[in-house]
């Protein structure tokens, strides 16, 4: 009887223990704007504002470290030789994000996010809920990326919510798959 | 009886999960700490970097917060018309750069109706720009402008205002109504509003060659290449 309480325990301990350092996904809904300029042999060749819809996913341990994260733009637009409607999306892999506690500015949270092909970070402030970052706004910013092939990216602004129907103790696939799943239902077409 | 491999096993398992949930603890512990110190300084109305420990404040790579000029609306609206009389090609890039001014300005009736009139004009691109922007607002005007937009002529147009309502509302709409039914209710969070505007803005700075500290206070290396 003393053993079979005592696996009880056991099992109980294990699955807090599980539970402890189960990850948790949380989906950030928004939008960002970018500005840029094409250069070509060191011309200013044409400019550039796009617009998209964005979603941040960004996975933590019961420790809130950022274990993993991706982020998904999705945008529409006509096509000028077709003169249709093109709604697409672009799962970035390559998205990197860091946290910081800048504590300036009357906000509580503050950090960055890197864009691996562009070489630079996007500064962004938040307002934390409950020690969980609930909103972010991004930065203005001018002339912040070097030029890369060509593109010089001069301004990119941008803010997102948490989204709770995209948000869980999931894996990042998972809540990928799900905003991926729910673009599509609105004919939007991967462009990866 | 309880053999002692049990009673070992059993109390091998106790000891690491207080051990993790022990360190867990320590962990979280700096940046709780740094967020109470924040509030308590602004609820006291004083200056917050005596508050912060030394790793923030070294990290502290954000000028002060000093409030954008909010720009005049009359001369916002003249800029956006004005950009909107313009041929296709140079429109495209002033447009855009007129509208961002809009986020330093009150959502007056004015204001709105001139947004509208780039709704209106049926440009895909200008109507992306517009909504966004006004899906990082945390108002009533710009969530009713939202609202109003899910009725446009245009399908991608009412499209993309059903992402923008359903981005403030951190969450998912079966339809348009629906999306209709939460904004008749919805109300701005203060916090989010502060958040959203552009103060101080203009005068905040990155340094990127310093490190930052991570979650909980832990300290990682930029990324920056």
């Amino acid at each position: 009887m003393i053993v079979m309480k005592i696996k009880m325990i056991i099992a109980a301990t294990v699955g807090l223990l599980v539970s402890q350092v189960s990850a948790e996904v949380r989906t950030y809904q928004g939008s960002t704007r970018w500005a840029t300029t094409f250069f070509r042999t060191n011309k200013n060749t044409a400019q550039g504002t796009t617009s998209y819809a964005t979603y941040f996913i960004v996975e933590t341990n019961s420790f809130g470290d950022v274990i993993d994260q991706v982020k998904i733009d999705a945008w529409s637009a006509r096509n000028p030789t077709t003169g249709r409607t093109e709604k697409l999306y672009y799962v970035d892999n390559n998205f990197q994000i860091e946290y910081g506690y800048f504590g300036s500015g009357g906000t509580s949270v503050g950090g960055g996010m890197q864009f691996d092909g562009l070489s630079a970070t996007l500064p962004f402030r938040g307002t934390l809920s409950f020690g969980s970052l609930g909103a972010f706004a991004m930065y203005q910013t001018a002339d912040y990326y070097p030029i890369s092939n060509g593109l010089d990216v001069t301004d990119v602004t941008g803010s997102a919510r948490l989204n709770a129907y995209f948000s869980g103790n999931v894996s990042t696939d998972t809540a990928l798959n799900a905003v991926a799943d729910y673009l599509e239902s609105r004919g939007y077409v991967n462009a990866n | 009886m309880i053999d002692k491999k049990t009673w070992l096993i059993a109390a091998v398992i106790v000891t690491v999960f207080a051990a993790g949930w022990w360190g867990g603890q320590l962990m979280n512990q700096p940046a709780s700490s740094t967020s109470k110190s924040l509030e308590a300084a602004k609820s006291d109305g004083k200056s917050t970097s005596s508050e912060l420990s030394s790793e923030t404040s070294r990290t502290n790579t954000i000028s002060a917060n000093t409030a954008k000029t909010p720009a005049n609306a009359e001369a916002v609206i003249q800029d956006i018309r004005s950009a909107m009389g313009l041929a296709p090609q140079d429109r495209a890039n002033r447009l855009p750069k007129a509208l961002e001014k809009i986020t330093s300005v009150q959502l007056s009736t004015a204001v709105l109706a001139t947004l509208q009139e780039v709704i209106d004009a049926g440009e895909l691109n200008e109507c992306n720009y517009v909504i966004s922007l006004m899906e990082q607002r945390e108002e009533k005007q710009s969530v009713g402008f939202l609202v109003k937009t899910l009725d446009n002529e245009h399908a991608e147009i009412r499209e993309r205002a059903l992402f923008a309502l359903e981005a403030v509302a951190g969450n998912v709409f079966a339809t348009p109504d629906a999306a209709k039914e939460w904004a008749a209710t919805w109300k701005p969070d203060p916090q989010r509003a502060k958040l959203f505007s552009s103060e101080g803005i203009d005068d905040e700075e990155s340094d990127t060659s310093l490190r930052i500290p991570g979650p909980r206070g832990k300290t990682k290396e930029n990324p920056v290449k």
